[in-house]
């Protein structure tokens, strides 16, 4: 692989499906979810019985805008529907109901950042359409779940602008934060809400045609299309390099092998008989709807992010952490705007909230979190002990107050650690000992006692000076009763 | 008794159930029996629905002892056997769905049953509706009533009969290119193709789903208006409805005065029959007589007949193409899914179904095709111009039904492709999306001939009021002309 970036570019375009969170399919009422028992979301509509009519509701055009608003595409006031013909199982009509001629949107593009820096990925279009059913293949026989025959999807296309494979990943993260934010979709690769087809051809730099390019299907994680591109370059540079021809091709990743396989060789263009859906009348979007989508719109990720470090003087990094959705943003904002301790409580949240948040937990209220960040800014909570406050809190549901009190979490004061300062020196006589003969170190032997003996509750900073001070005492009143020492308190 | 119920109007029927003369399970039983009688000869239903029919008269009968209301109450009517009936198997005339039992409900047949009527039946068609006689069918021809020698028309062929029969008050077909027009011309009978989007295609197995249109079929044009009542409105369920908000029955007898109609010229009628040329003519003549004005208009008929082969064809290879036998009809065998849909569709589809798939895939297809079907829209978008720009002078156009009579059975077997041209006259209004009414003009001597009001959109009270007016004048000399009347 190497000197390959001097010498050649990659060529990367990618074709995503996401389907659209309306809770039910595009042309009837049917309303699947993952992991329903097959064929019991399914109706004569999307079962494509004869005589059965499409049924067309705008909740999927208004995601499909919201979508196309999200990344500065133009709307397509007046769009339609097509046929695209084929036979296939999984296909109950022989033919798909989608936007060929004049999607909903067209231009835009997604903002990425990787270490080449920003660039803006443009799109050519967003498109809806109707999902295909699913082929089961198990033991030799070929099952078809048709639950997902009609759920509502858009395809979002890019142009061929990505140019490595990080780029690639950074476009998907993009993309998928970005439409997960504003409810458009769940965006689950593993669940196949999200699915990404690539499209790659290699040409030598400098060079102005496009290189023969292979699609890669179906690759079901953002690594995979990461791995999936990279392995692709290799294989195409190298057939090059030998001076041979790069076919068209239609690939797919192997996840076991991290290789990418044939699946078959690409035909001239498909013929698929497209023409003008005859049972949906052309879609009109009134300046009435149209405005009522664009009021509904939610923040972008990017924005929300900007608020909180404004607003909030929340850290970048985890500014990005916590716009990961709207859920969650709203319920960090409430939970900091809970205690005038800021920074303190970020890090709190954080380290103990954040990861169940990110999947739509909330473990506290933002009460009780104030509480608890309010302990700790005031001094009153080690930052061990309020990590565990958290959690006893979050298990209990128990006022955080009575459950420090019971737990013993508090700090000491000077007054109440004393007695610990005594019983660790007496349990450490030769750390002791060490110290008085100038061995400073020794006393963190003895403050650990200390900690140990006070279950953590003692403030090991106010631990130390009060030991410190309770040894030199003792240290001059030996002195002044002890005959001689080899060596000088001071001098370890 | 049960002769006389049988050859009543719907008017006439719902006097007597009003009136006590007969109750519904009688009038029901009326045309049950007739149905036993005749069918033998006629063949004009694919399934019966006795029980079914029993039940809805008992129903009938209930709410009329409570001296309740509905439009169509009693009334014994059949349908097409391309509109679904929750239970009741739906064939559409073809092997493929020989079997097929829908478990939904056709929105005309929701109607009609809130509108208080009682099925009869299904009737018989041409294979997925293709065809002008309704020859091609699982269940063997239907024959005209007038004349059993003779076709019925089609493809609403069944429909037709069951009514000229006395099988039916009035029936319910379908029309892509005449389809409902043309067999009520060959026996006699109205019919309105009401414009594009008044009455719901929900449930209707489709042909050409930008042409088809549900489309009734009665004896008077009377009847025609208490049907089409029942069946006009926006239903939700088929987007490309709209709302009515119409009485098809008020203002039938206001009279031509005043009215101006276009007639085709004569040389648009080279080719017909002697005594469908007399009749337009006659038509013409009686119109000006009743007070309207008469122009001569050229309509694009022929251009009409070649955009209708091939978008009716083009529509249809993509709407069947769900009949892959994967997950309901006739299955074929094979190891893969491939196999088994070549198989399916090998069986269980008929020659002029093959032929009409074969030639619309190719009109559509880009590799082979050229773009035909693009350009053909183009064409189809000219020719609405070039009708609404004739429909907006005018308040109606009239012209022949078909070039004559009812032809022979077995008409078209050596030259299945010939019976294209049976449509000249009636494609046009499903191109445009125009209303069009059938009604009896005169005859042979032996078989009726038929006329055709066609308007601009949405105009059917327009068509309804001149054909009553026509219907009146000219009743005495259909009676007269179409001797076979008498006969049955």
């Amino acid at each position: 692989m190497s000197g390959f970036e001097e010498k050649y570019e990659a060529v990367i375009g990618l074709e995503v499906h996401v389907e659209l969170k309306t809770g039910r399919k595009i042309f009837c009422s049917c309303s699947p979810r993952f992991g329903d028992e097959p064929n019991t979301k399914v109706c004569p509509i999307c079962l494509g019985m004869p005589g059965t009519l499409p049924r067309f509701s705008d909740e999927a055009a208004a995601l499909a805008v919201r979508a196309g608003l999200a990344f500065g595409c133009k709307i397509n006031r007046k769009s339609w529907f097509d046929r695209k013909n084929y036979y296939y199982p999984d296909l109950p009509k022989g033919y798909q109901i989608t936007q060929a001629s004049r999607p909903i949107c067209v231009g835009g593009a997604v903002p990425i950042e990787t270490s080449r820096g920003a660039r803006r990925i443009e799109l050519t279009r967003i498109h809806m359409e109707e999902d295909a059913g699913k082929l089961i293949h198990r033991g030799g026989e070929t099952l078809i779940d048709y639950n997902r025959a009609g759920v509502p999807l858009i395809e979002i296309v890019s142009e061929p602008q990505l140019r490595t494979p990080e780029e690639a990943k950074a476009y998907l993260n993009a993309l998928r934060r970005t439409l997960r934010y504003i409810g458009v979709s769940d965006c689950k690769m593993n669940e196949g809400s999200l699915r990404c087809d690539v499209n790659i051809s290699v040409r030598r730099r400098g060079e102005g045609d496009l290189g023969v390019k292979c699609e890669i299907k179906n690759v079901n994680s953002v690594n995979y299309v990461g791995r999936a591109l990279e392995e692709e370059i290799i294989r195409q540079t190298s057939l090059l390099e030998r001076g041979e021809a790069v076919e068209a091709e239609t690939r797919r990743f192997n996840e076991d092998t991290g290789h990418t396989e044939k699946m078959r060789k690409k035909e001239a263009q498909v013929d698929y008989r497209y023409f003008t859906e005859p049972n949906l009348p052309v879609m009109v979007l009134t300046d009435e709807w149209f405005d009522a989508v664009r009021r509904a719109m939610p923040p972008l990720p990017d924005d929300a992010a900007k608020e909180l470090v404004e607003k909030h003087g929340v850290r970048g990094e985890n500014a990005t952490l916590l716009t990961d959705s709207p859920e969650l943003t709203e319920y960090f904002t409430r939970c900091i705007e809970a205690t005038p301790y800021r920074a303190q409580g970020e890090n709190l949240f954080m380290s103990e909230l954040w990861e169940k948040a990110a999947e739509g937990e909330e473990l506290l209220s933002p009460q009780a979190f104030g509480e608890i960040c309010a302990f700790f800014g005031e001094g009153r909570l080690v930052s061990t002990n309020a990590r565990r406050l958290i959690r006893l809190t979050a298990e209990s549901g128990e006022e955080p107050r009575l459950i420090a009190e019971r737990e013993k979490l508090f700090k000491l004061s000077a007054a109440e650690t004393a007695p610990y300062v005594e019983r660790a020196i007496a349990s450490c006589e030769k750390a002791a000992a060490d110290f008085l003969r100038g061995k400073r170190t020794a006393a963190r032997q003895i403050l650990g006692a200390v900690m140990r003996l006070s279950e953590g509750r003692a403030d090991p900073i106010e631990a130390e000076a009060l030991l410190i001070e309770r040894l030199e005492q003792l240290g001059q009143s030996e002195q002044s009763e002890g005959p001689d020492h080899p060596e000088r308190p001071g001098q370890a | 008794m049960g002769h006389d119920i049988v050859s009543l109007t719907i008017a006439e029927l719902q006097k007597g159930l009003a009136d006590r003369a007969f109750s519904a399970a009688e009038a029901a039983e009326a045309y049950l029996g007739r149905m036993e009688e005749k069918e033998p000869v006629v063949n004009a239903y694919l399934t019966k629905t006795p029980a079914l029919a029993r039940e809805q008269a008992a129903r009938a009968d209930e709410l009329l002892k409570n001296g309740e209301h509905a439009p169509l109450l009693g009334v014994p009517y059949a349908l097409k056997d391309n509109l679904a009936v929750r239970g009741v198997r739906l064939s559409c005339a073809s092997a493929m769905l020989a079997d097929f039992v829908p478990a939904y409900d056709a929105a005309v047949y929701e109607k009609l049953c809130g509108a208080g009527g009682v099925l009869l039946g299904k009737t018989n068609l041409d294979e997925f509706a293709m065809g002008s006689s309704t020859e091609r069918s699982i269940a063997g021809p239907t024959r005209n009533p007038l004349d059993p020698s003779r076709s019925a028309g089609g493809s609403s062929g069944g429909s037709a009969a069951a009514v000229a029969a006395g099988e039916a008050a009035f029936a319910l077909g379908s029309d892509t290119g005449g389809s409902a027009r043309q067999p009520a011309a060959f026996c006699g009978l109205v019919a309105m193709k009401p414009t594009y989007g008044l009455v719901s295609r929900r449930g209707m197995i489709e042909l050409a789903s930008s042409l088809d249109c549900v489309c009734p079929i009665t004896r008077t044009v009377t009847d025609c208006a208490a049907v089409l009542n029942v069946l006009a409105g926006q239903d939700p369920g088929d987007m490309t409805t709209f709302p009515s908000g119409e009485d098809y029955l008020s203002g039938l007898e206001s009279g031509v005065r005043g009215m101006r109609f276009g007639i085709v010229g004569e040389d648009m009628l080279d080719g017909c029959a002697d005594a469908v040329k007399s009749a337009v003519r006659r038509a013409a003549s009686l119109l000006e007589k009743l007070g309207a004005q008469i122009e001569q208009v050229r309509l694009p008929l022929e251009m009409a007949l070649e955009v209708y082969l091939v978008v009716a064809s083009a529509e249809a290879s993509s709407n069947l193409a769900r009949f892959d036998g994967i997950r309901y009809g006739l299955a074929g065998e094979g190891d893969s899914a491939l196999q088994i849909m070549k198989s399916s569709r090998t069986k269980g589809l008929g020659d002029e179904v093959k032929r009409r798939i074969v030639t619309g895939a190719y009109a559509l297809s880009s590799t082979w095709g050229g773009g035909y079907y693009r350009k053909i829209k183009t064409a189809q978008q000219t020719l609405c111009r070039e009708t609404d720009e004739i429909l907006a002078g005018v308040d109606t156009v009239l012209l022949p039904t078909a070039a004559g009579a009812a032809f022979p059975l077995g008409s078209w077997a050596e030259n299945p492709t010939a019976q294209y041209v049976s449509d000249r006259f009636t494609t046009i209004a499903n191109l445009t999306g125009s209303p069009a009414i059938q009604f009896p003009g005169g005859g042979d001597g032996e078989m009726p001939v038929g006329l055709t009001l066609m308007g601009r959109k949405r105009s059917e009270s327009v068509l309804l009021r001149a054909a009553f007016a026509l219907e009146a004048e000219l009743s005495e000399t259909v009676r007269k002309e179409a001797g076979r009347y008498e006969r049955i």
